[in-house]
């Protein structure tokens, strides 16, 4: 069995993702503030879509270290150090978060915050400010502490190389799953779910997080790939690919799977209720988008992504990435802005709305080139990551 | 022996990193028609032994797809309108070719949402089954279940601790000499040669013979219990009172005049509990005709009322004022405090909700008639309610 060296240092050259990211955020930004100036009621709902983005990848990442963990998986520990850098994005999603607290709630939750309805007037005791504030923030606190300690164990390891570490994020990945499992529902229905106060849907939380796994992966690969082909993860071989090929079609799959059972029981019922969200979504151009969203986000990369040696095919599989990660923000989309603008003709695509887009790929790429500035590209005394190296199918 | 044909040549290794490298060095030697038995899957075997992807997973697609399109069409098929329907006349399809139209859940008839489960189902369940099927039969080569190697020193030992390879006598390279030294030179053991077996092995099992007393146990199988429980059971006596002389509902009759088992009812039949009402369309003629046989005692006035917000307030609002829930989506119903509404008499009241009055429909099948003279009365509670006389405040 060959051994490879692993010879990293924390110094290494990551300046095209500093100065893209710094481009990307700089455009972004401009034209996120012209889009303020245009129309303040859609860019709030654009923002909260990039917001759930940055949510998507971060939280995403997070759970993928937490899996390993608690799966002691050995084959993803060599690109595990990338998922760290990527949780990162938690902290600008989090100052987002606050922005929109203390300035947009009123743009995007005025259904519950003004005046309710009779119907909502029984949901109070869950849908008010105060209350939406704690649970913000307890999910945040949650989400940034538990990621603070995976990587404070995570980056003590790459000094000694002692084994404790690696069992107490074990145990630390136990609480996690439970305290994700409650805080990602919790965070799908305060951001999107109570946008329509009037609709409710149990399996709402399990849908946003498997389109966040689906972006989280993808964005996964796409570093994965793009740093390995720029020779920075040495070892890291054409098995890892097709593992993270076969995670993006899965976990699509999953998507699918539970996107359609969510429409399939509120359509049979066919209880007024439920339905309204659905039919807002099928009058008018939003037909075509959820016509675009079923065929983009779940047929055509199904059948793409079938095939096994696809899979191993480097530019192929970044590809299928970028697919996906667009395909998550058309899922957001599809979930947000049919709040804002129910009626035909308003579902097109703005150019300044390609801004917010740009902003989220620009603050992920700052900030993982920021967190990756702060240890290894690898984690180098990783009891797993010798047999992570190795891993064959 | 010498005279069988040579099929292999087989050795043994004895741990899995001398196996990987032997299968290694056989791939770099150019030998193609190889193979390599292991106790347990070796991770990065394929690569080691430089094989080809195999052609299966396009069976299980090809499988798949297939079961997709058996889904969709036989529900489309089955669950669309009938072939009559469709074209206007009266095809005489065969009772197995019928469609059934039926209307669930107030769906389309082509509803697609309720087909995908059964698509997933199918495509899954033939993706699997077509996969296995394919498996055995093509990539098996079906009919002959044996294989040389079966019954060797080598299979034994390779499905127990060892690991082996054997290098077939079909390659191009193969010389035998040639491929014992180099067996040899890379470390393996127990070098063994294997011979064709006389003639291809097919098993008794796959044989014409076996496969038609198969067939002949079968159709006797069923025959004998076709004939027990339709025929034999119900040699006479022993009816098993299932041949009675009586008329089964929806069945021909012959003898009877109108040729059905169910008689219809004669003309002019009214059925218990239901009296056709005397004065459909005469409305002056019912508030003459009729009069209230309820007094307006509170059990009366509150049922009346329990029912009036159930049927009535909809349109006509708690108070009767013409301002029901409904309001703006339809044309309001009038006040019934109008001046007219007082004149009425009680029968007039009951006519309309018996027959309606125009946009209102007739509530005959809903209410009883008993029903209806205490709403009208709950009506006149309501017209004195908000039009009350001094003689009631004392």
């Amino acid at each position: 069995m060959s051994k490879h060296t692993v010879d990293y240092n924390a110094s290494q050259d990551y300046k095209t993702y500093k100065l893209l990211g710094a481009v990307l955020v700089a455009l972004g930004g401009i034209g996120v503030l012209g889009a303020f100036q245009a129309d303040v009621y859609r860019s709030w709902h654009w923002l909260l879509i990039m917001f759930l983005f940055l949510v998507s990848i971060g939280l995403g990442n997070l759970f993928l270290i937490a899996l390993e963990y608690l799966v002691n998986a050995n084959w993803s520990t060599p690109i595990r150090r990338i998922s760290e850098s990527l949780s990162g994005v938690l902290v600008p999603a989090a100052g987002f978060a606050l922005v929109m607290l203390a300035f947009g709630s009123h743009k995007l939750f005025h259904h519950w915050i003004e005046p309710p309805d009779a119907i909502v007037q029984g949901k109070v005791s869950y849908l008010n400010m105060q209350f939406f504030t704690v649970r913000v923030i307890l999910c945040f606190g949650a989400w940034l502490l538990f990621r603070a300690l995976f990587l404070k164990n995570s980056r003590a390891q790459d000094k000694d190389g002692d084994q404790v570490y690696t069992r107490n994020n074990v145990k630390y990945s136990t609480v996690f799953m439970l305290v994700f499992a409650i805080s990602i529902s919790v965070a799908a229905m305060d951001w999107i779910m109570s946008l329509d106060p009037h609709w409710f849907s149990t399996m709402f939380g399990v849908y946003y997080f498997a389109g966040t796994l689906v972006s989280a992966v993808s964005v996964l690969t796409l570093f994965t790939i793009h740093l390995r082909e720029k020779g920075y993860l040495p070892g890291v071989s054409r098995d890892t690919y097709y593992s993270l090929g076969l995670m993006m079609f899965a976990f699509n799959t999953f998507w699918a799977y539970i996107a359609f059972s969510q429409f399939m029981l509120i359509w049979y019922a066919n209880l007024p209720e439920e339905t309204l969200w659905f039919i807002k979504r099928w009058e008018g151009g939003w037909m075509y988008v959820t016509c675009a969203l079923m065929i983009f986000h779940f047929v055509l990369p199904f059948f793409l992504l079938l095939s096994r040696t696809v899979k191993t095919i480097p530019s192929f599989l970044a590809f299928m990435a970028r697919w996906l990660i667009l395909a998550h923000f058309l899922d957001l989309y599809w979930l947000v802005m049919p709040n804002y603008i129910p009626k035909e003709g308003a579902s097109v695509f703005g150019l300044v709305d390609i801004s917010f887009i740009v902003l989220a790929i620009g603050c992920i790429m700052l900030w993982f080139h920021k967190e990756c500035s702060k240890a290894n590209l690898m984690p180098i005394k990783d009891p797993k990551l010798q047999m992570g190296l190795e891993f064959k199918l | 022996m010498s005279n069988r044909k040579l099929h292999s040549i087989t050795a043994l290794f004895d741990t899995p990193d001398s196996i990987m490298h032997a299968a290694e060095a056989v791939r770099d030697a150019g030998y193609q028609k190889f193979d390599v038995n292991t106790p347990y899957p070796l991770h990065g075997m394929d690569d080691a032994m430089g094989l080809k992807p195999t052609l299966l997973p396009f069976t299980t697609l090809f499988f798949g797809l297939t079961g997709l399109a058996i889904a969709v069409g036989f529900q489309w098929y089955t669950s669309g309108d009938s072939i009559g329907a469709i074209s206007g006349t009266t095809l005489g399809l065969p009772y197995w070719l019928e469609r059934y139209p039926l209307v669930i859940g107030g769906k389309p008839l082509f509803s697609l949402p309720a087909f995908v489960p059964v698509m997933f189902e199918l495509t899954v369940l033939l993706a699997a089954l077509g996969t296995v099927a394919c498996l055995i039969a093509i990539f098996c080569k079906l009919p002959a279940n044996g294989h040389p190697l079966h019954d060797s020193r080598y299979m034994e030992a390779t499905s127990c601790d060892r690991f082996g390879l054997c290098i077939e006598a079909s390659d191009p390279l193969f010389d035998e000499a040639k491929v014992k030294a180099f067996l040899e030179k890379l470390g393996g053991k127990d070098i063994e040669l294997i011979y064709e077996a006389p003639k291809l092995q097919i098993s008794p099992v796959s044989t014409m013979g076996f496969v038609t007393v198969l067939a002949v146990i079968a159709i006797g199988a069923s025959g004998k219990t076709w004939f027990i429980y339709n025929i034999m059971l119900y040699q006479a006596p022993w009816t098993w009172m299932d041949i009675q002389p009586k008329a089964k509902p929806q069945a021909e009759m012959a003898y009877l005049p109108s040729g059905l088992a169910m008689l219809p009812p004669v003309p002019g039949t009214v059925a218990r509990n239901f009296m056709p009402y005397a004065y459909s369309s005469q409305p002056e003629k019912a508030g003459e005709m009729l009069s209230n046989p309820y007094p307006k005692t509170s059990e009366s006035l509150a049922k009346g009322k329990t029912l009036y917000n159930i049927h009535c307030s909809v349109c006509h609002g708690y108070q009767a004022s013409g301002d029901g829930r409904l309001k703006g989506q339809f044309p309001n119903p009038p006040s019934l405090h109008s001046e007219k509404s007082k004149n009425w008499n009680d029968g007039q009241f009951f006519h309309v909700i018996t027959e309606g009055q125009n946009v209102m429909s007739g509530y005959a099948k809903h209410i009883s008639v008993e029903d209806r003279w205490h709403i009208v009365n709950y009506i006149r509670a309501l017209q004195r309610a908000l039009d009350a006389k001094e003689t009631d405040l004392q």
